[in-house]
């Protein structure tokens, strides 16, 4: 028989809380320590079952757990990495960790047992659980064989993956296919070389998601070694946004290069259209000396009309480049504009010696629109003069035809034509500047300003045409809110 | 013998005064004209119309900026129809052009047939220098100046 006063000294003056139970479960002494920690009153426990500290949802099956380790007995510990809990006196679980010695006592075995509380420690676990998963930045925790021990909420959200889902499983579940091969070496090198640094080098990184789709990321390894447990720490950063960001500004610095060669062709173009016209001014000049040299007075005169002419020509075109640098910035207000009216006002303008041509209006509303009078008028007079002078003289009859409609997103015009059209290799060509296509073109400014001027509107224009059967330019603009009367 | 002559120019008044400043040297023939690079290449290569030119290569004033064929373009389409044996035996080709884009001229010494470039408006100077090219390439059919003059 064991002695149990031989123990009742050591009991008392241990810090720790202790128990002795007998083979049969039966509590033979405890300490203060333990009394308190369920919640007992001194000497309490005495000669009750060990199964009254047991939860309820353990209770069934551990007697036979019990039993079991009074056959082979061992120096054990209880509840170290899993849930264990012990139920105290008023029915409060609380987390703990038990150590276990096994004692002789003649034929049997009791147990001592050592109870350690870790109601502090979860706290502090959950506190330090709280803070990680309060992180921005996603964090997952691996052991030597690469599984998942810890990972937080922003990991989660970030990976799209339920907590149960993943703790436990291999962080190659997290590498793209594409990696997957070689992943296993790279871990192979940090684990030899354990040191603080960034995954990936330099090189693209991405995380694989649970739908399978890949996240640009940042990776942080940091090692931390607990004991003998080496465990790595992986602080995962999102670079979606980054990447967007990035992309985005290539894309600007696309178009601004683009631009940029836009400007210095049309430099060249500008200069050589306005600097054309004071060649043959000079070039007339030169002529004018020599005849006035030979007295030949009428052909100087005749000359001086044609200067005259060509300056007046160059400062109409000097101000067209004006309208379309300025068409970028201006505002005007929109007023009521009878869209029939002032088609019909272009029309007699235009086609005063154009009278073979007809011109078809076929207007889906009647109402005034609150549009930019001015800026209508230039479009439109810009359509149908394109039109009028690349009509078909060997057709029968010509004609212009103007359709409009309008609705929720806008007013939308079609000015078509039986015109001779546009070979397809000058229709991206069209509304550039300076850009004269045929022995027709004007000065190529027209359809420049038309186009900037839509633009600037926040409307568009197309252009669909087939060589010998005619052109239709639709252009769309957004119409003011406010009802005309 | 005098120079056959032909300019290539959309611009009516600057044929005119291409007209009237070339009309001041014996040495060329009257002024040939064309007032688009398909007109220049319809009359000149469009089969064998040139073979009465043959005791003299052709000269070829032409300007760069015209609508449809550009003069670059109607160089290109003039040498692939030489080369099938249309047109003139020889040809001599210069650019007069009030281009301001460095890349024309680059682009003109570029090509074989082109000998000269000058800006406008033609004057004396350029005339006689447009006969000073003529006669070199005269002596040497297989002229090409190193560096051009104007």
């Amino acid at each position: 028989m064991l002695e149990i006063e031989k123990y009742k000294f050591a009991f008392e003056i241990s810090p720790m809380p202790l128990m002795l139970v007998s083979d049969g479960g039966n509590i033979e002494l405890t300490n203060r320590h333990f009394e308190r920690l369920f919640d007992y009153d001194e000497d309490e426990l005495l000669g009750k079952n060990v199964d009254i500290l047991v939860p309820d949802a353990a209770r069934d099956y551990h007697p036979i757990l019990r039993d079991a380790y009074t056959r082979v007995p061992t120096k054990r510990t209880m509840g170290a990495n899993r849930d264990l809990r012990g139920v105290t006196k008023s029915g409060r679980t609380i987390p703990l960790e038990l150590g276990l010695e096994p004692m002789k006592n003649g034929k049997e075995t009791w147990a001592l047992v050592v109870a350690i509380d870790l109601s502090a420690r979860q706290q502090m676990e959950n506190r330090m659980r709280q803070a990680l998963d309060a992180s921005a930045s996603a964090m997952i925790m691996v052991d030597q064989d690469s599984r998942i021990i810890f990972i937080n909420e922003t990991a989660l959200v970030l990976l799209g993956y339920e907590k149960n889902n993943i703790m436990g499983q291999n962080i190659e579940m997290l590498v793209p296919d594409e990696v997957k091969r070689a992943h296993p070496v790279y871990v192979g090198s940090f684990m030899h070389n354990r040191k603080t640094r960034t995954m990936g080098l330099g090189s693209d990184l991405y995380a694989r998601h649970h739908d399978g789709s890949k996240i640009p990321v940042e990776i942080a390894l940091t090692p931390v070694i607990s004991g003998t447990d080496e465990f790595v720490m992986c602080t995962v950063s999102d670079l979606t946004e980054r990447v967007a960001a990035s992309d985005a500004l290539a894309e600007k610095n696309t178009e601004l290069a683009d631009l940029n060669v836009d400007l210095s062709q049309f430099a060249y173009s500008a200069s050589h259209d306005l600097k054309a016209p004071l060649s043959t001014i000079v070039g007339l000049m030169n002529v004018c000396i020599e005849d006035l040299d030979d007295n030949n007075l009428d052909e100087v005169r005749e000359n001086f009309a044609r200067i005259m002419d060509i300056a007046k020509r160059s400062t109409e075109k000097v101000e067209s480049v004006l309208e379309i640098a300025r068409a970028a910035g201006k505002k005007i207000t929109a007023e009521p504009v009878n869209i029939e009216t002032e088609i019909n006002n272009i029309w007699m303008d235009l086609a005063g010696a154009e009278n073979h041509i007809q011109l078809k209006l076929v207007l889906t509303h009647k109402d005034p629109i609150m549009l930019e009078r001015a800026t209508f008028g230039v479009i439109l007079e810009n359509l149908i003069s394109n039109a009028v002078r690349y009509s078909d003289k060997d057709k029968k009859s010509s004609y212009i035809k103007v359709n409009s409609h309008l609705d929720d997103k806008g007013l939308q015009i079609v000015v078509s034509d039986n015109g001779i059209g546009i070979p397809e290799e000058n229709l991206e060509h069209v509304f550039q500047m300076f850009r004269r296509l045929d022995e027709r073109s004007g000065d190529g400014l027209g359809l420049a300003l038309v186009k900037k001027q839509l633009d600037r509107l926040g409307g568009s224009i197309a252009v669909n045409s087939t060589v010998g059967k005619g052109t239709e330019f639709t252009i769309t603009m957004p119409v003011q809110e406010d009802e005309a009367q | 013998m005098k120079i056959p002559v032909v300019l290539v120019d959309d611009n009516e008044v600057d044929r005119y005064v291409v007209r009237r400043v070339l009309s001041k040297f014996e040495e060329f023939d009257e002024l040939k004209e064309s007032k688009s690079g398909v007109e220049f290449l319809k009359e000149f290569f469009n089969g064998d119309e040139g073979a009465h030119l043959d005791d003299q290569p052709l000269c070829i004033l032409m300007d760069i900026n015209m609508p449809g064929l550009s003069g670059f373009e109607t160089i290109a389409q003039m040498e692939k129809l030489a080369v099938k044996g249309h047109g003139p035996g020889g040809i001599v080709v210069m650019m007069i052009t009030s281009s301001a884009n460095p890349n024309d001229r680059t682009q003109a010494e570029a090509l074989d047939s082109v000998l000269g470039y000058s800006t406008k408006p033609l004057d004396k100077e350029g005339a006689k220098k447009i006969i000073t090219i003529y006669n070199d390439f005269l002596q040497d059919a297989g002229y090409k100046p190193k560096s051009w003059p104007g």
